[in-house]
């Protein structure tokens, strides 16, 4: 698992995002926290790409990192074939409206003294009206995600979560951008709530033909959202495969671990129970980063790192003892 | 002696932090300190100078001749730049050379350091641990009672409690003051009744430390003092007595200020620690706690109070800077000649060194008071390293 | 029949909120077995977690409750204030929720660890230690000695988990109050950490009540399920008859809205459409009319009784229109005759809400 390799990027003239080899690193007192080591992804238009992992897997790492927040420590991310890492100051500016972000507490990460109407404005007032876009559109924009345009006065606090998160979404949408990246949006809510979302999600996303990056740590939701998923561990890719795909054959050891763990599910996997601790990120372990909890590892996998490679069409996987049934 | 026993301090101190954090916090600090110490002490002696006045025509009076002045101009190289002062003050400061202060009979200052030092000292030290004692278990118990259900104190109790302080009050200190200390606290809690069904301990603690919160320190001061050394003689105001002059004698020489200045610092630290106490009851081990059948009082004592205390403990390193703000009323209500009399006298005289001395030594005693609070917080909170304990 | 290990009568939850009194729980009655887990399933407002509160004496200054809870046969109401304490202390223990914030991060381990075994059963302090190791062991923490000497901060997510897990086990309780136990935590470690509650469940003849707001958590652990909404109990039943003969509209709603991993991406999910009522102005009729297919008039004028056809001890569901029964179906019918429910949510040829 848990390697490197490009293998999976597809050469399209639809590829909106190209990452490649994007390392992210933040210097501690006593070493380097290396959050993500080498990622490489792709989105195309109009495409959900889901990042899944558990927590310290450097799946929001990567999703900041991908619309410069952080700038990655090292490897590049073309946006409409141009590399935004090189860019700075004005010129990155103007990029960022055109890749938004939803985040996982719905109501912290709005701002509680103005009004919903403000928040959702506020991108508009920033940049100038659009063409496509007039303070009207905020009222249109309202009610596409199910909030009463007569509560536009109404501050975050008074609403509920699932509907601050609705106000989020619109907020992303103003700008008229073409990526979303949604960091956990649901994980905070409750499952009815939750389910809200989700169709609301898939339905902006038919609307106004935005691709989405959604990470999670919720294999079921994932699967839900997603045309295509990466499963990462420690800062690694492990697998990227059509969400289906991936989950009727999962081929990566620790993939399968996190489908035996989903509760209550009946998903055809063997029980395989991860053992030990997560290891620590400042001193990774050497080769494969997966092979101190992995039940197939072997001496190949503590020394060499396993590259991504097409296990089946479209279905790419970073082991060296693959699952292949 | 002072200067010995400073520097002493200092060494074992440096050896401390070097032990505990290590060089480099220690380099990060010690150097931090002393470039803040080179700031403020070269900043009042810049704004020294823009007060109008000539430091030797005060010094030596109307009276004293052209030729006079110019003498003592030049002997204190008052008319170089003032950088070259500066520096000039730095080596000699820095050499154990405090220099002396000219107008009074050219005394040195290390001698009115060593005579005015150690009874400011004194007296913040046991106002400090006055305020502490009260504070503390007020605190707690305040904050204990509101975590309570409202098991309220009847608010009648209040009449009697009253009215007892000010009978006792009468025989100690007097009825005039007594009856002012029972009228300031009878009217608010007469208002207070109406507005409450009746005060519970928390709240009866809170308006107490309001109250005294309220009151100016000078007001305290001059009615205590009235109370104590005017109606009764239970205080003489004759001035400092040191250790060696027996233990009786110093505490009869200080306890009046001490209590005063305890009491104006006593409702800060009771409401500090309160408002953590209170913070931390919210936390989850504390449910845990209680989930596991642990008494009330184990919880507070054993899990809740320990983190309580880093504001406390923060606001206590920022109040030694009261050694010589604070303490100026009171000494001054007192005639008790402390530091910060001298240092008041001085800024008046314009006596430029003796003042850059004095803040060089204070400043250097709260920047080291600070440090080993930084230092106490990685014991009291195991998350805090001291290479981050900034 | 095993003897009954725990026994809710009719318990009341309110509080006193300055905007007016707001009952968290409202009625619920259970019973419970020695060795028996039972999950309250419900979503953040249900008052599952006061109800799980409530059981071991936690409730906040300004809640009070009404109803009888007997532990063991003794009604916790006839105990003294002593006796109380230790009663909490020794039978009954709770795991919470964040196991980043439930364990204090000013002491050791070792010292969380033993405080209640030195308060409630008097053993000195290497006695304490000792157990202590041996409690560690038992929730599988590697190196304990080492672990004992550490603090919270030291210790991951998971681990963490387990030594409050040790530290609910200390005195040997009857019943285990696990509020949430998993829910901060990774899916891997998740398993772990309820693999690890069943082992010791069943080594120790431990009775569990297990909080939680997912299904399938409670479906993989559960003997028995109870499905709480707005305080009250919406469906009690066996775990398999729950599932595979599911009365209530809620819980149906609530499995519906729950992606499943077994459907194929982009599947368009069934929300519960609208949110949970508000308690402090609480419905007259059925919490849930306001959102249910099922709504018919009679559901808005009194709230229907928990009832089944088993009596107390079987299936049980708190519905005048069931899933799956004629009442139900004809329900439905009306209701998509009407094109909207009783209480005026839309609703599509199909039968779905809209």
């Amino acid at each position: 698992m848990a390697g490197t390799g490009t293998a999976h990027l597809r050469e399209s003239d639809d590829v909106l995002v190209r990452v490649e080899n994007m390392v992210v690193e933040f210097p501690i007192s006593g070493g380097t926290v290396h959050a993500v080591s080498g990622i490489s992804f792709d989105l195309v238009e109009g495409e959900t790409l889901g990042i899944v992992g558990e927590s310290g897997c450097g799946k929001s790492t990567t999703a900041r990192a991908t619309i410069q927040l952080p700038k990655p420590t090292s490897g590049s991310v073309h946006f409409h074939g141009d590399d935004i890492t090189t860019l700075s100051g004005d010129r990155l500016r103007k990029v960022r409206p055109q890749l938004q972000m939803i985040f996982q507490d719905p109501i912290s990460s709005l701002n509680p003294r103005r009004t919903v109407r403000e928040i959702i404005g506020e991108g508009l007032k920033v940049w100038g009206e659009n063409d496509s876009w007039s303070l009207d559109t905020i009222d249109l924009l309202m009610e596409s995600v199910g909030i009463d345009p007569r509560y536009g006065e109404r501050k975050p606090h008074q609403f509920s979560g699932g509907q601050c998160q609705r106000i989020s979404i619109a907020r992303a949408l103003v700008l008229d951008p073409k990526v979303i990246i949604c960091d956990e949006p649901v994980s905070a809510l409750d499952v009815s709530v939750q389910a809200q979302i989700l169709n609301l999600l898939e339905d902006m996303k038919a609307r106004y033909g935005v691709s989405l990056m959604f990470i999670s740590h919720d294999l079921s939701v994932v699967k839900n959202i997603s045309d295509r998923v990466m499963v990462m561990y420690m800062g690694k890719t492990c697998e990227v495969a059509g969400a289906d795909d991936l989950f009727d054959r999962p081929t990566h050891h620790y993939t399968r671990a996190l489908m035996a763990a989903i509760p209550g599910a009946d998903v055809n996997v063997d029980e395989q129970v991860l053992e030990g601790e997560l290891p620590s990120a400042i001193d990774p372990p050497s080769g494969c980063r997966f092979n101190t909890r992995c039940p197939a590892a072997t001496d190949e996998c503590r020394t060499d790192e396993p590259q991504l490679r097409e296990v089946a069409l479209g279905h790419f996987v970073a082991c060296h003892h693959p699952v292949t049934s | 002696m002072v200067l010995i026993i400073f520097l002493v301090v200092l060494v074992a101190l440096i050896a401390w932090v070097i032990k505990t954090a290590g060089w480099k916090f220690a380099a990060q600090r010690f150097g931090g300190a002393i470039i803040v110490l080179i700031l403020v002490t070269f900043g009042t002696s810049l704004l020294l100078r823009q007060v109008p006045g000539e430091p030797c025509e005060i010094a030596l009076g109307t009276a004293a001749s052209e030729e006079a002045v110019a003498e003592c101009v030049d002997e204190q190289g008052l008319d170089d730049n003032v950088v070259v002062q500066y520096v000039g003050w730095s080596k000699d400061t820095l050499s154990g050379d405090f220099g002396y202060a000219f107008y009074k009979n050219k005394e040195p200052l290390i001698d009115t350091i060593e005579q005015r030092m150690p009874r400011t000292a004194f007296l913040f030290l046991y106002s400090q641990l006055l305020a502490l004692l009260i504070a503390v278990p007020l605190g707690i118990w305040a904050a204990y009672q509101a975590g309570k259900k409202r098991r309220n104190i009847p608010s009648w109790l209040i009449y009697p409690i009253v009215g007892t302080l000010f009978v006792f009050g009468q025989f100690v200190a007097g009825w005039r003051v007594s009856a002012l200390v029972a009228v300031a606290f009878v009217i608010p809690l007469l208002i207070f009744n109406f507005m409450r069904a009746g005060p519970s301990g928390d709240t009866t603690v809170n308006f107490f430390a309001f109250v005294l919160l309220s009151i100016p320190v000078f007001v305290i001061g001059e009615s205590l003092r009235y109370a104590f050394s005017v109606e009764r003689d239970w205080y003489q105001l004759t001035g400092y007595a040191p250790w060696s002059d027996g233990v009786l004698e110093h505490f009869k020489s200080i306890w009046l200020p001490a209590v005063v200045l305890g009491l104006a610092a006593t409702p800060v630290y009771l409401r500090l620690l309160r408002a953590d106490i209170l913070q931390n009851l919210q936390q989850d081990y504390v449910s845990v706690a209680k989930a596991k059948g642990m008494s009330n009082t184990h919880i507070l004592m054993r899990h809740v109070l320990r983190p309580s205390t880093l504001t406390l403990m923060t606001v206590l390193g920022l109040n030694i800077a009261q050694l010589v703000n604070g303490a100026v009323v009171v000494e001054f209500i007192f005639d008790f000649d402390g530091m910060g009399g001298y240092l008041i006298e001085a800024v008046y005289r314009q006596e430029f060194f003796a003042v850059q001395t004095i803040v060089a030594l204070v400043a250097a005693l709260f920047i080291l008071t600070n440090l080993i609070i930084d230092l106490l917080y990685t014991s009291v909170d195991p998350r805090v390293k001291a290479s981050t304990g900034t | 029949m095993t003897e009954t290990m725990l026994r809710v009568n009719d318990l009341v939850v309110d509080f006193s909120t300055p905007s007016g009194n707001l009952r968290a729980v409202d009625g619920v009655s259970l019973e419970l077995s020695e060795g028996e887990t039972f999950a309250i399933v419900g979503e953040s407002g249900s008052g599952k977690s006061v109800f799980a509160r409530t059981l071991i004496d936690l409730l906040a200054g300004n809640g009070s409750r009404s109803g009888s809870i007997e532990v063991g046969g003794r009604n916790i109401d006839e105990l003294t204030r002593s006796e109380r304490k230790h009663f909490f202390g020794v039978e009954v223990a709770m795991v919470f929720q964040d196991p980043m914030t439930s364990l204090n991060p000013v002491k050791r381990i070792d010292a969380q660890l033993t405080e209640a075994m030195r308060y409630h059963l008097d053993m000195s302090k290497s006695e304490a230690k000792d157990r202590a190791i041996w409690l560690l062991k038992q929730v599988h923490i590697p190196s304990p000695e080492k672990r004992l000497r550490q603090y919270p901060h030291e210790l991951s997510g998971g681990m963490r988990q387990r030594v409050v897990i040790a530290m609910a086990l200390a005195c040997e309780p009857r019943l285990l109050i696990a509020d949430e136990p998993t829910t901060a935590l990774d899916v891997t470690v998740q398993k772990s950490i309820l693999d690890l509650l069943d082992e010791l469940r069943v080594d120790r003849k431990m009775s569990m009540i297990l909080i939680t707001h997912d299904l399938g958590v409670a479906r993989g652990r559960a003997d028995r399920i109870g499905v709480m909404y707005a305080g009250r109990m919406m469906e009690v039943g066996a775990t398999e008859a729950l599932f595979s003969d599911m009365r209530h509209p809620y819980t149906q709603a609530l499995l519906d809205s729950i992606p499943n991993p077994a459907m194929p991406s982009h599947s368009r999910l069934k929300p519960i459409p609208g949110r949970p009522p508000n308690l402090l102005d609480p419905p007259k009729g059925c919490a849930f009319a306001a959102r249910c297919r099922h709504a018919r008039y009679d559901c808005l004028e009194e709230a229907p009784p928990l009832d089944g056809p088993d009596g107390p001890e079987g299936h049980r569901w708190a519905c005048f229109h069931p899933v799956g029964t004629p009442e139900g179906e004809a329900a439905l019918a009306a209701n998509l005759q009407d094109g909207e429910t009783a209480t005026g949510l839309p609703m599509n040829e199909v039968g779905e809400l809209v």
